[in-house]
């Protein structure tokens, strides 16, 4: 099938740019800076929308901007999996936005309009990894988020935050320039192109020490998938405002490394060259150690934001596990679960946002007892749980029904207990958060006294993402054709 | 007229450099201007030269129309005539080398008021003198005339370093020694093969070594191979040789600087280039047993060791300086790894790196004409009090760690390609290190200059003033960072099959 030729595309990736540009000149009139963030939103939206019927049908939307090296161009090609990418970044764009604005302009906190212009700028990055048609433009927006979240990290300004930036590039970027940039050139020189191909680039001829080699780098070069042992940045960069955790440290961000990897690992190895080889299984297993290491260490924490932080290295190992199977069902699962733990991971950071913001308790043993001050937002917070454990009825259970059926399908049986057995710390480490918080009696009672449910812009956005959560199992048919559309343009059995 | 375009390209900077020292002797008003028309009708030319170069070749030219005359008596054609010729290989340096000696001579306008008052006459016409000499070294024919021409751009910067304060006298001692040292090692490899080619044509001489050999190597030839490229190595400052370079041009007054860091060092890599391939030829360069690997090693320890001691520097001055070291590793071994990615990257990275550290040394041009010094602690809120100088420089930077799209990624996507294709695999880890080290280094400077100092708007805390560099400093440094993305974009436009360096490097490997 010939691809549609369409500049909607870049548009819909400059949609934000051109966003952030404005945002920087109506820095003075804060309403009407917000205001141009909300029509970004809702235009880019609208874009992606009106190009999901015919993605559905398997149409591909192309566009070549320029050529950057012989047979590497700057070029976007919407598929279904990006499409369902940037869809979930761009819907969460607009909760986050309110929920920013509801916790940063009481606080009259410093740099806001700076703060709406790294987003935006990210939102546009992240948009075009979603697009990118070739491991180079893909490389270019990577890179270019890294960049464009790091003021947002260090927005603080102090010492922790300084700390945790520092961090932040260095595994983001040394990673990336020192293992995924080597590997692409690699790949370009032996094969003469980066474009994503159905079946991959990589043929069965390249031998199985550089194929490892090369899978390895690419699978902790992405180092914002934050596989194990390479995952530190990401409890680091916690010093971010809540907003700056939700959206990019639960969704965009840390999704650009997951989506970064199920495109290398599609599209450049292909899925039948991992089933057909040990890749499959290294794949599994260093995805299968995160998981379990992530989620045991997850209980350990008392910070909820770390915690949360834990928990979703534990959970982006899922999707890159999920991937490594290799099988329909598999990567099936592990596309949906993007949509599935955005939903539930950022509403969980926006709670934990809420909750400081409400009364300053920064972890789980401060917040005995004070569910019934604030029931909205511990309610939120109870959907986000079970969305993210995987239970019905939230989106989380659809995406782990099909990860399950996946590791049946593979044959790898021991992929399935690593997931129920995670599934299980993952409620271990959540419910008795929401637990405690209702039933057990208040350890801090001035902290109780301050405590009241958050203002309305605050709560509003909990409102919109858990109802989200609930929405996705109900519409979960939808989000499966369109990641069925995927699965069968690249033939994947 | 078109005929004329290459000597248009050195006459008029040499012009411009004679008339500004007579003129300004009466009207020293006059000086700048004059040195700007000058550059200017150069820049035209190199310009206009790319385009027909691109499409119509080699253009050769024989100064006084001398040509290429039979002596009598003679049984050979002989070359008595000067050439000068503009090729693939060397028209896109040219345009650089004009290009950006323009837009400096217009930046450093403000600079030279302050820090030589009184003497921009002098100025001015080294300035001029300069450029000549590094346009005349890279136009030149004639590798003798390349000897003289390295002597003109020499001998005026050893008097554009001396012009600065403190210890600029010594900085510029230490490199007229080293200078001079490499000189002599070039001159004396020019009587090597003078005395085997009986000719300084390079047109000539590359028809001619390859018959010298036809029985086995010459070793008079080898020898002067040798002597040539330890000279060139010893006056582009490569490992081990690099120690004149961090001090004269932190020392020397920031205009001069400014044109000397991205330019002479880079016009001394192409008179490398130009013996190692057209002179000589890559056979040659593969056949030395020994060398290649050596060569290899030492632009590894050059990036290497330029990269540690970046990051042991304070002054952002000294730190752009190991910059400039590490950099010559990088084109020193693209250009010995002998293969095609490596040469384009080589190739490509002579134009990416002149124009990066161009773009770098203005925007530091900026901030020390503002605040005074270099120093890394001085630099506290400087993202605040300069804000369109800091968006250049963190650009610019982006550039040097190779961040796509600016040039810098191409230039190094090339060379690790190349080396890997060689197997070198430590060149490889070198550039890889030296990116990761720049990307310390700009955060260490984002850390001081944005985070150390609280956000203006946090209340009680002083507002930092807004003081921009003048514009006539801040648009040409704003043109050559944008300069960096434009390059980079344009990458395929350069490097690709039928294009300029792409032509160049297929000339080059197809003997």
């Amino acid at each position: 099938m010939e691809p549609i030729q369409s500049i909607t595309p870049v548009w819909i990736i400059l949609t934000s740019t051109v966003a952030a540009l404005l945002i920087a000149f109506l820095g003075r009139w804060p309403n009407l800076r917000e205001l141009c963030i909300f029509a970004a939103a809702i235009i880019k939206l609208g874009l992606l929308l009106s190009l999901t019927p015919r993605v559905l049908d398997g149409d591909l939307y192309e566009f070549k901007v320029m050529e950057l090296l012989p047979n590497v161009s700057l070029a976007f090609r919407v598929d279904a999996l990006g499409l369902l990418f940037a869809l979930v970044s761009v819907s969460l764009w607009i909760p986050t936005t309110i929920f920013s604005m509801g916790l940063l302009r009481p606080l009259k906190s410093h740099a806001q309009t700076r703060f709406f212009f790294c987003f935006a700028i990210a939102i546009s990055s992240a948009v075009g990894v979603a697009f990118s048609a070739n491991l180079l433009t893909l490389f270019l927006f990577y890179e270019a988020l890294s960049l464009s979240t790091y003021p947002l990290v260090t927005h603080h300004q102090d010492d922790d935050a300084i700390k945790g930036g520092r961090k932040y590039l260095t595994y983001l970027l040394g990673m990336s320039i020192g293992l995924a940039l080597p590997a692409m050139i690699i790949v370009y020189q032996k094969t003469g192109s980066l474009d994503f191909t159905a079946g991959g680039l990589l043929d069965k001829g390249t031998t199985t020490t550089l194929l490892t080699a090369l899978l390895v780098m690419f699978l902790f070069g992405f180092s914002k998938a934050a596989l194990m042992p390479f995952h530190a940045w990401l409890p680091g960069a916690m010093v971010a405002p809540a907003p700056v955790s939700a959206l990019l440290h639960a969704v965009a961000v840390v999704k650009v490394g997951v989506f970064s990897i199920i495109r290398v690992l599609t599209g450049i190895f292909g899925v039948d060259l991992l089933s057909s080889t040990t890749l499959s299984t290294i794949v599994c297993i260093l995805a299968g150690i995160t998981l379990i290491v992530a989620s045991l260490i997850a209980l350990t924490q008392d910070n909820i934001k770390s915690r949360l932080a834990y928990s979703t290295i534990g959970q982006l190992s899922y999707i890159i596990l999920g991937v490594g199977l290799a099988t329909k069902s598999g990567i099936a699962g592990a596309a949906l679960h993007i949509p599935m733990h955005a939903f539930g991971k950022i509403t969980l950071f926006l709670c934990a946002g809420a909750i400081y913001q409400a009364c300053g308790a920064k972890c789980v043993s401060q917040i005995h007892g004070i569910g019934h001050k604030f029931p909205l937002t511990m309610t939120a917070f109870f959907i986000g749980s079970l969305c993210v454990i995987g239970l019905p009825p939230t989106g989380g259970f659809v995406s782990k029904w099909y990860l399950l059926n996946g590791s049946i399908d593979s044959g790898q049986y021991w992929a399935f207990a690593v997931f129920l057995t995670s599934s299980l710390l993952n409620a271990a480490y959540f419910l008795p958060i929401v637990y405690k918080a209702f039933f057990a009696t208040s350890t801090d009672q001035a902290l109780l006294k301050k405590a009241k449910e958050p203002p309305p812009l605050t709560v509003l956005p909990l409102f919109i993402t858990s109802a989200g959560c609930l929405l996705l199992f109900f519409f979960s048919g939808k989000l499966f054709q369109l990641v069925n559309t995927f699965t069968e343009m690249y033939a994947i059995q | 007229m078109t005929e004329q375009l290459p000597i248009i390209i050195i006459l008029g900077p040499l012009m411009a450099a004679v008339l500004a020292a007579f003129a300004g002797w009466f009207r020293p008003k006059l000086s700048h201007p004059l040195v700007l028309l000058g550059l200017a009708a150069s820049f035209a030319a190199a310009l206009k030269l790319v385009f027909i170069v691109a499409d119509g070749g080699t253009q050769k030219y024989w100064l006084g129309g001398w040509g290429d005359k039979v002596i009598p008596g003679q049984k050979d054609p002989f070359v008595v005539g000067i050439q000068i010729t503009v090729d693939h290989l060397n028209t896109l340096l040219l345009a650089a080398v004009s290009g950006i000696a323009l837009l400096t001579a217009i930046y450093a306008k403000r600079l030279v008021d302050t820090e030589l008052a009184g003497r921009q006459r002098y100025f001015d016409a080294l300035f001029a003198l300069l450029v000549t000499g590094l346009l005349g070294i890279s136009i030149t024919g004639d590798i003798f005339n390349l000897y003289v021409f390295m002597e003109i751009a020499a001998l005026s910067s050893y008097a554009l370093i001396a012009y600065g304060k403190s210890r600029a006298y010594m900085a510029s001692f230490n490199y007229l020694i080293m200078g001079t040292m490499g000189a002599c090692l070039y001159l004396l490899g020019i009587g090597f093969i003078f005395i085997k080619g009986g000719t300084l044509n390079i047109d000539d001489l590359s028809g001619i070594i390859p018959t010298l050999q036809a029985d086995g190597p010459s070793q008079a030839l080898f020898v002067g191979f040798i002597l040539i490229i330890l000279g060139a190595w010893a006056k582009m400052a490569f490992f081990p040789f690099h120690g004149w370079l961090p001090n004269a041009y932190t020392y020397a007054p920031t205009a001069s600087a400014s044109v000397l860091a991205p330019l002479a060092t880079k016009v001394a890599v192409y008179a490398m280039l130009r013996i190692m391939l057209t002179v000589y030829s890559i056979d040659y360069i593969v056949g030395l047993n020994g060398i290649q690997p050596i060569a290899l090693y030492l632009s590894t320890a050059a990036i290497v060791m330029g990269s540690f001691l970046s990051l042991t520097q304070t002054n952002l001055k000294m730190i752009a300086c190991y910059f400039v070291i590490s950099e010559i590793g990088y084109m020193v071994g693209g250009a010995w790894l002998a293969n095609k990615p490596g040469l384009t990257g080589a190739m490509y990275h002579l134009v990416a790196d002149a124009a990066m550290t161009s773009a770098l040394f203005m925007a530091i041009g900026c901030i020390v004409y503002r605040l005074g010094q270099a120093q890394l602690e001085s630099l506290r809120g400087v993202f605040f009090k300069m804000p369109v100088t800091m968006t250049a420089f963190v650009v610019t930077m982006a550039a040097l760690i190779g961040v796509p799209p600016t040039c810098g990624f191409f230039s190094k996507w090339y060379l690790i390609q190349g080396a890997a294709q060689a197997g070198v695999w430590h060149f490889v880890v070198a550039l890889l290190l030296s990116s990761l080290v720049k990307a310390i280094i700009l955060f260490r400077i984002v850390e001081i200059g944005y985070n150390r100092v609280p956000h203006p708007a946090i209340q009680g805390n002083p507002a930092i003033e807004r003081k921009e560099a003048p514009l006539s400093m801040l648009i040409p440094t704003l043109v050559m960072a944008l300069g960096l993305i434009v390059l980079g974009l344009y990458t395929d436009t350069l490097v690709g099959t039928n294009t300029i360096i792409g032509k160049a490097v297929s000339a080059a490997l197809t003997p």
